[in-house]
């Protein structure tokens, strides 16, 4: 069990202590080191009771009254179902979830599949990032617009609830273009608006919010979790991963007793997205050509992202911007100290410590178990193949996803798209704009990661068709 | 003019909402001008009418056997001018923005809604006996430059005092009624209605081509005329006023958004004397906290739609009262401001306080700006609730 905080007061002065450390030890708070990152110890957890309770506790206990919901949404198709889900779950889509609240309404809200599952050819996969979520409207008014149909009192306080909370991180999560996410953003918005001992919701801001345009992200495979001593692509999430897992339920937490709640099952979802493995290439690999692209992968590859095979190897190793060459932004905001005020945060909240938020000023080289299902590619989704990203020269400046229909390219791995003449900025129609990839915008930049561009096209294509196995 | 009658597709967020916010208001009391405003009484006895007791009486209807509309439509005219019977909701909302002869505004309301409790049955002695939908409608007329009125309302429970004969081509609640020519590309319609101390009858002819809501996702379905041409007179014991002008007319049935709930609308309808309407509806917590939407519908001349957001639009309260809290008090000047548009918009009738099922406040409106870099005056109604009175 999750030593629980029963005493604020106490890491408010542990923090206080620390914080009086900063200066000497700076380096040390808050800040991971270049290089290979350590494990550190799990609480152990059921992974089919963490399963279940992905999929059917009310973890984000905030949204819409479920009458409400149905006035707009009558059917759920079928295809957005699963059925193994409890009760009224079994009938809403994957990513909503139900509870009846303390005033008796009951409730339909989001849950972590809204950014952790996505489809391939029609299939549902679990833990794989949604590569099309779109973050580019304004949630408020989306909030404003689903109390069309809310009725009576009750109705109206949930509802008001939920859209309290969206009013407040409205401004920090609105991404340039379709399929970023905001999460880092959404995160340290939330934790601006609360107290971090008692968890009280503020409506102004209790510290200096995070800048208003989040720098995008691509929603990373959970069955990378397997392999990986930390989370997130600067290492962050440090220690009890557990705890940091229970952010998501930060928009709407009413106070550490609910957070102690959720936290009795996090292990248990912990364990689930860990015993997760990577869906295999659906379709035909050519076994002589990737036989080929092994050999090539061993020689470019493995050094940074493990071996496979027999005995696979992962190096859980983070490297220096300078090193990697992708798109510095994100890392650099991390561990340039703007954001420190965060992990103060967690350190003083239930959610952490001072070891919990911790990144390093670099990216993981990432397990490539399933790569091939989460084009696009690095940290901010900027490249849309693995064919681009093998072919630096080739990537495009401006692209946008071909989505009518959306297919998947299994010579390219990755989804269809065009290459567009021009950006963001000379685009008017504000709809085009939204879903053009503009890679000269700040934190979406494509450069680096330039491995790979040495080969041959037959030698590319052949590890290319190596990966596929992986 | 136009010839043989076409429809037009758009989907867009600004008409289903011009859609919604027509019924949203339209059951919203047309402000109690004449003393002692009347209401009919054949489906509820005496029973007080409240936001909450309407809720309450509208909480037990049967959700199922109701038809939800659902995929792609087409409007079928003059037929969706008729009764959608087996759909729970349904509104009929006419405003005509008139001139006497002397060139004084005058305006004319008018609002249907059906709600269904149960749908309907093939049984003709359940029919006769069992409430199966409640009706409600208001009539409101301006004369004298807007500041004398007539208002009524009526609630009923069908059965032939209020219902629809899509034979006949006509949709009413005791002697109000709508009536709509039924022949293959009719444009025509007529208003009548009479209350306690006034008769209107126009004669209304469609300017414009039908847009109708073309999201398949939504639960509604419906149409606007955004301009109709209108003659007709206005009678009350001082004589009959002859007067003319334009018209707009919404229509929607489906599963719309009952009275009441969290959220309280500003909605303006503005007929251009350069041939363009507007119609724009500001969407805004009745608590008064949070963000505040405005989507708009602009028809030029030609009747080519235009849909505009707040990105580019803005419907504030011109020069508020800073001691007045924002939500007390119903705002009467208003601006507008849009791409090559700058109107100021003021409310003609007098400010009454009002209580009925919601609290709102219709009432005409002039106005007076610039489009595409032209002089415009034009005439309006604008509709609001979700305002504590002061």
């Amino acid at each position: 069990m999750m030593p629980f905080r029963a005493l604020p007061g106490l890491a408010a002065v542990v923090v206080l202590l620390l914080t009086g450390c900063k200066d000497e030890e700076g380096a040390r708070l808050y800040r991971s080191e270049i290089g290979a990152v350590s494990a550190s110890e799990q609480r152990p957890g059921d992974p089919a009771a963490g399963e279940r309770a992905l999929l059917n506790e009310p973890y984000v206990s905030c949204g819409i009254p479920y009458d409400a919901y149905r006035r707009v949404a009558p059917e759920t198709p079928t295809a957005d179902r699963m059925p193994d889900r409890e009760g009224r779950n079994a009938e809403l889509p994957y990513a909503l979830t139900s509870h009846v609240n303390a005033d008796g309404v009951e409730i339909v809200s989001s849950n972590c599949l809204t950014c952790h599952a996505g489809r391939i050819d029609g299939e549902l996969i679990v833990g794989l990032g949604d590569a099309f979520g779109d973050f580019t409207a304004d949630p408020r008014r989306l909030a404003l617009q689903s109390g069309t149909y809310v009725r009576g009192e009750a109705e109206t306080k949930a509802w008001a609830h939920w859209a309290d909370r969206l009013e407040g991180i409205a401004p920090y999560i609105q991404t340039r273009t379709v399929g970023v996410n905001p999460a880092t953003n959404l995160t340290w918005a939330l934790m601006a608006h609360r107290d971090p001992e008692t968890l009280a919701w503020s409506e102004a801001p209790l510290i200096d919010p995070p800048p208003q345009e989040p720098l995008p992200l691509s929603v990373p495979p959970w069955w990378n979790m397997r392999k990986k001593s930390a989370m997130f692509y600067t290492t962050i999430g440090r220690g009890d991963h557990a705890h940091f897992m229970l952010l998501a339920s930060m928009l709407c937490v009413e106070g550490v007793e609910e957070l102690a709640r959720i936290d009795a099952y996090a292990p248990d979802i912990r364990a689930y997205i860990s015993s997760l493995e990577a869906p295999p290439w659906p379709w035909p690999i050519d076994a002589g050509r990737a036989a080929e692209g092994e050999a090539i992968y061993a020689d470019e590859c493995s050094a940074c992202h493990g071996t496979y095979g027999a005995e696979e190897t992962y190096p859980n190793r983070i490297y220096d911007l300078d090193e990697i060459g992708t798109d510095p932004a994100y890392a650099t905001a991390a561990t340039d100290g703007s954001r420190d005020r965060f992990y103060d945060w967690v350190a003083r909240s239930p959610y952490g410590d001072v070891h919990t938020a911790a990144p390093a000023p670099g990216y993981i080289a990432p397990p490539l178990d399933g790569v091939w299902a989460t084009a696009p590619y690095l940290h901010n989704g900027s490249v849309p193949s693995m064919a681009a990203l093998l072919a630096p020269a080739t990537r495009p400046r401006f692209w946008r996803h071909l989505t009518a229909p959306r297919s998947y390219d299994r010579d390219a791995m990755g989804w269809r798209f065009e290459t567009l003449d021009a950006g963001q900025a000379s685009e008017d129609d504000p709809e085009v704009r939204r879903t053009t990839y503009d890679t000269t915008l700040r934190g979406y930049g494509n450069g680096g990661h330039e491995y790979g561009s040495d080969l041959s096209p037959a030698h590319r294509a052949a590890l290319i068709e190596y990966l596929k196995t992986l | 003019m136009i010839g043989k009658l076409s429809t037009r597709t758009v989907g867009m967020a600004g008409l289903c909402l011009a859609v919604l916010g027509a019924l949203a208001v339209g059951v919203t009391r047309v402000i109690g001008g004449s003393e002692g405003a009347s209401g009919g009484d054949a489906g509820l006895g005496s029973v007080a009418l409240s936001v909450e007791a309407v809720e309450a009486f509208l909480a037990g209807t049967e959700e199922s056997g109701f038809v939800r509309p659902s995929g792609t439509w087409q409007l079928a005219l003059p037929e969706d001018h008729g009764g959608h019977s087996l759909s729970r909701a349904e509104t009929w909302v006419l405003a005509a923005h008139l001139e006497d002869a002397e060139g004084q505004p005058a305006s004319v309301q008018f609002a249907l809604s059906r709600f269904g409790l149960a749908p309907e049955t093939p049984d003709a002695a359940a029919v006769s006996w069992e409430l199966r939908s409640l009706y409600h409608a208001a009539v409101a007329v301006w004369q004298g430059g807007g500041a004398e009125m007539h208002a009524e309302e009526r609630f009923s429970r069908g059965a032939g005092a209020a219902g629809q004969d899509g034979e006949a081509g006509e949709v009413w609640l005791d002697d109000w009624t709508l009536s709509y020519a039924t022949e293959e590309g009719a444009r025509d319609l007529t208003f009548t209605a009479r209350l306690d101390s006034v008769r209107v009858a126009l004669e209304l002819t469609m300017a414009k081509p039908p847009e109708q809501t073309a999201d398949a996702d939504q639960p509604f379905r419906g149409f606007v005329v955004p301009r109709l041409t209108v003659s007709g007179r206005i009678e009350t014991e001082d004589g009959v006023t002859p007067v003319s002008g334009t018209a707009w007319l919404d229509r929607a049935w489906g599963e719309l958004p009952l009275p009441g709930g969290p959220l309280g609308y500003d909605r303006l309808q503005v007929q251009l004397d350069d041939g363009s309407d507007l119609s724009l509806v500001r969407t805004r917590r009745r608590d008064g906290r949070g963000v505040v939407t405005v989507d708009g519908l602009l028809f030029d001349p030609a009747g080519e739609a235009e849909t505009l957001s707040e990105d580019v639009l803005s419907m504030a309260q011109h020069n508020a009262d800073a001691t007045r809290p924002a939500l007390v008090g119903f705002p009467r000047v208003w601006r507008v401001s849009g791409p090559e548009l700058d109107l100021q918009v003021e409310a003609l009738g007098p400010d009454r306080e009002v209580s009925f099922v919601v609290g709102g406040w219709t009432v005409p409106v002039r106005v007076e700006g610039e489009r595409a870099g032209v002089p415009v005056t034009g005439l309006g109604t604008l509709q609001m609730t979700g305002y504590e009175t002061p």
